[in-house]
């Protein structure tokens, strides 16, 4: 038989191991030649105002999706290879080379890796058009998009695959090199050596593991004092380190309790499922706990964005209270007249306000600005309530009080703190998160008690001119005169205005969630098929013990029973780890979010469990069916 | 022989592998009773059928045509699921390569055929209890099958072929991947099983110093029944003197005495 024929016939044969794998290549190649695409779309360079950010955005995304292609494909192929040493082994016994089987092995690869190229770089061509489509969706842009075609995307893709062309080869060569024959015969036996811990050995790892994570989790809810740096060091050590020690020890020890009270008289389906659990979730705990916490990023991630998508135009607001300020510099050279001017030459309606300020030293007791870090004095700007109230931002502020604007975390009523400026007393009752000024202009502001700031005013001032206006097709209106009025905002005297910052929020966190989400389930899908492929591979590995116990007379039924419950139990245990990860993650930054990330979150977790819930189906259906195949044999 | 005693009874079994242009007859019409009580061994040279026999009666292959009754129920006329339950309930294995479950401990091993539950635990523990003592294996009970010696292996796995109190115990090749002196025994404690408690046994081996374990020895040839031999009254080495008189005739490979 020629090399060519073996290796056609080899293929076919293992058609049925390979297939998904196959499809995760495809998928993966196509999404990273359409994020190519996007990142040296012309469209979208033009669309975008800050097409800069975009670029390195889908950049990113592109980094971090062959990121997670090269650790797929290496660790899918290591399982494969495991799975395929006795027939590495058998080439090798009758005869062939190590030098032919590398060939024949580098031969299948190469076809494998080529065809998915071709086929996901078709599928590419032809979707990238709707990605784009729906990137505007998400973007809330109206435009008509072509055909997309870049010579630079597909040259990127053809990188990647060799890339990862290389790798896998220099893989399989390691592997047939560095294996002797009995070595590859024993390649499935050898896998999963049953060794007991010792008692308290297990009892002391298995209750470290649940007290480092339950810390974790305690300690990232109060994260936010001087050490927030060394807390979030520290949560993450003792996540991380405590989910390992949960996978690898905690989760057996907890099982080998049950099953020691059982006294040997394990039901069925726990002789399938609790027993094989014990030896398999110790030699996995590393893959686990990788799988676990990075979903957790990822969701953190994508509820993250879809939050910031969700919340730009209210963040804008926040942030920048006022459609359009000008400073004293702007006013000298005459900036908020000739916008005036404009706005009257369109009959735009606007309200204008003066807000007059001053900066001045300021010495405080028991003040942080919500992030646990105590501030005792600094330069901040004083404006007095009803000049802000007035020009909209609504405040009052009794007399011998002071209220801050410009609190890092939520909104809260600080207790016993005093402001002292000009040898005067006040009492802060209230932080808000919020920008009195825009943000960019004065961040750090405190409103006064009109008398009060009389009293305490020195004779400088600085004034800032506002504009708002009530209509939103007026307003950004209203921004194109801005931005045609003299002086240039490029030499710094003008500021951004509200719907510029709101435009740049939605289009950053749009592209974010765009690449977050596309990612996000990339990665998913990914550790969801290893996991799969994980338990085929156990399947294979356990065809004698399906053998045997159709032999004892139990029914195909009475197996899936157990192996059913051990593969539900393999993709829930580190889906629901990752969801209380997750959980505790996004409540510790929950202050990041002004909106309300229950939906987000509640989508997120919806579509990880989905896709673990199809992967789990998809491996009991073809567990079922090689199993069957396995006892007729 | 009379009917009423026969505990298995098989007529004309005929086992045809390959394909239908091509066939190649394995089993070529062989008969068969088994009395309660007996230990039978199946002898005969490679390729004899012997395992084939023996797999088809034990109802792990089916025949292609003949008729088997165990016990009063016609097993070629069962159905899957139903084949299945017969056979966990009324039928005990041991293997050659012992075929234990590598995660379960031997206690767990032995009571796998229980485990469906059914049964009082008292009841279980008991009849486990007497099994451990006397395949002398309570010692290991909660050791893994990596664990363990070859011999306790295959006295663990014995006592899971008898936790069930099953009709008959089928026994592949037994002692084959066994030394000497764990394969004595292992035959032993069967030989006393059978004698003391009535379990009866079917053997298939090659050996003919296990099958002079056994009360009656068939040898196949070739698919058929060549002749079969009892022990009566005799001595083992009587009886094993005569098995390897007939093994010689049978022109298979002659084996000398270990």
């Amino acid at each position: 038989m020629k090399l060519s024929e073996l290796v056609r016939r080899n293929m076919l044969a293992n058609i049925r191991q390979y297939y998904l794998y196959f499809f995760s290549l495809i998928f993966s190649v196509m999404l990273y030649f359409i994020f190519s695409t996007m990142q040296y779309s012309e469209v979208i360079t033009q669309a975008v105002s800050f097409a800069q950010g975009i670029g390195a955005s889908f950049r990113t995304g592109v980094f971090f999706l062959a990121a997670i292609m090269l650790v797929f494909v290496t660790y899918a192929k290591s399982l494969f290879f495991k799975r395929r040493g006795r027939e590495i082994g058998l080439y090798q016994l009758i005869g062939l080379s190590r030098g032919a089987v590398i060939r024949m092995l580098l031969i299948e690869n190469m076809i494998m890796m080529t065809l998915a190229a071709l086929v996901g770089t078709l599928l590419g061509l032809l979707f990238s058009r709707l990605f784009l489509l729906l990137f505007f969706e998400i973007m809330r842009f109206d435009m008509s998009v072509g055909f997309q075609f870049s010579t630079a995307a597909l040259l990127q893709t053809g990188v990647l695959l060799l890339l990862l062309l290389v790798v896998t080869s220099w893989q399989t060569i390691k592997f047939v090199r560095k294996h002797t024959l009995v070595q590859l015969f024993q390649s499935k036996a050898e896998t999963e050596q049953i060794r007991e811990i010792k008692p308290v050995r297990q009892l002391m790892m298995g209750l470290a593991g649940i007290l480092l994570v339950a810390f974790g989790y305690w300690l990232s809810g109060r994260m936010l004092n001087a050490m927030l740096l060394i807390n979030m060091l520290v949560v993450l050590f003792s996540t991380v380190l405590g989910t390992y020690l949960v996978f690898r020890v905690s989760i057996g020890w907890l099982l080998t309790l049950y099953r020691k009270q059982m006294d040997g008289h394990l039901q069925f389906k726990h002789a399938l499922s609790l027993a094989p659990l014990i030896h398999r979730l110790k030699s996995n705990a590393r893959m686990l706990t990788l799988i676990a916490t990075l979903s957790a990023i990822t969701l953190t991630l994508v509820t993250g964005a879809y939050s910031l998508y969700y919340s730009a135009e209210e963040e804008a607001d926040i942030l920048y209270p006022h459609d359009f300020i000008f400073d004293d510099m702007a006013n000298e050279l005459g900036a908020p007249a000739d916008f005036e001017q404009k706005m009257k030459e369109e009959n735009l309606s606007y309200d204008h306000h003066v807000i007059e300020t001053f900066s001045h030293d300021v010495t405080y007791q028991n003040f942080d600005q919500g992030l646990g870090i105590p501030i005792e004095s600094n330069h901040p700007t004083i404006v007095s309530a009803s000049d802000l109230s007035e020009a909209g931002v609504e405040v009052s502020v009794k007399p011998g009080e002071a209220v801050y604007f410009g609190g890092m975390v939520v909104p809260s009523m600080p207790e016993d703190t005093t402001v002292k400026l000009e040898g005067k007393s006040f009492e802060l009752v209230e932080i808000k998160n919020k920008a009195a000024l825009n943000y960019g202009v004065q961040f750090n502001v405190f409103a006064l008690n009109d008398e009060d700031y009389r009293a305490v005013k020195p004779d400088y001032n600085s004034n800032y001119f506002t504009f708002n206006l009530e209509d939103q097709a007026e307003r950004e209106r209203a921004n194109e005169l801005y931005h045609d009025i003299s002086p240039d905002p490029e030499e710094g005297v003008l500021y951004s205005t509200n719907v510029d910052e709101t435009l740049k929020r939605m289009e950053m966190s749009g592209v974010l969630i765009f690449i977050a989400g596309f990612l996000g389930i990339v990665f998913l899908s990914a550790t969801g098929s290893i996991l799969y492929f994980k338990q085929m591979t156990e399947v294979e590995e356990e065809k004698g013990s399906y053998r045997t116990l159709r032999q004892l007379g139990f029914t195909v039924g009475n197996m899936m029973s157990g192996v059913g419950r051990k593969q539900l139990l393999f993709f829930a245990i580190p889906l629901m780890i990752g969801l209380g990860h997750t959980y505790f993650a996004l409540k510790s930054i929950a202050f990041l979010f002004r909106t309300n990330i229950t939906v987000p979150v509640i989508i997120s977790i919806s579509i990880f469990t989905l896709i673990y819930l199809a992967f789990y189906i998809l491996s009991i259906t073809n567990s079922r069916s090689e199993i069957t195949r396995a006892i007729r044999a | 022989m009379s009917q009423s005693k026969s505990l298995l009874t098989a007529r004309n079994i005929r086992k045809t592998f390959g394909t239908k242009k091509q066939p190649i007859e394995v089993l070529k019409g062989l008969d068969l009773n088994v009395e309660a009580g007996e230990f039978v061994g199946i002898m005969g040279p490679s390729g004899a059928g012997k395992t084939t026999f023996m797999n088809v009666l034990a109802t792990i292959d089916t025949a292609t045509s003949g008729s088997i009754v165990i016990d009063g129920s016609d097993v070629t006329a069962m159905r899957d699921k139903r084949l299945s339950e017969f056979r966990r309930k009324e039928l005990g294995f041991i293997f050659q390569d012992y075929n234990l479950l590598e995660t379960l401990t031997a206690k767990e091993n032995i009571l796998l055929p229980m485990s469906l539950g059914g049964h009082a635990k008292k009841d279980v523990e008991a009849t486990y209890a007497r099994l451990a003592n006397a395949f002398d294996i309570a010692h290991v009970a909660n050791q893994y099958p990596h664990e363990l010696s070859g011999g306790q292996k295959q006295r663990t796995s014995a006592a899971r072929a008898l936790i069930h109190e099953p009709k008959i115990l089928f026994a592949d090749e037994p002692t084959g991947a066994l030394d000497s002196k764990s394969a004595a025994v292992l035959l032993g404690k069967m030989e006393e099983l059978n004698r003391q408690n009535g379990v009866t046994i079917m053997m298939v081996s090659h050996d003919p110093l296990a099958s002079s374990y056994c009360s009656r020895v068939l040898f196949l040839q070739d698919g058929r029944l060549y002749t079969e031999l009892h022990r009566g009254g005799r001595s083992r080495q009587a009886f094993f003197n005569d098995i390897l008189n007939v093994q010689g005739v049978l022109g298979g490979t002659i084996h000398e005495v270990k």
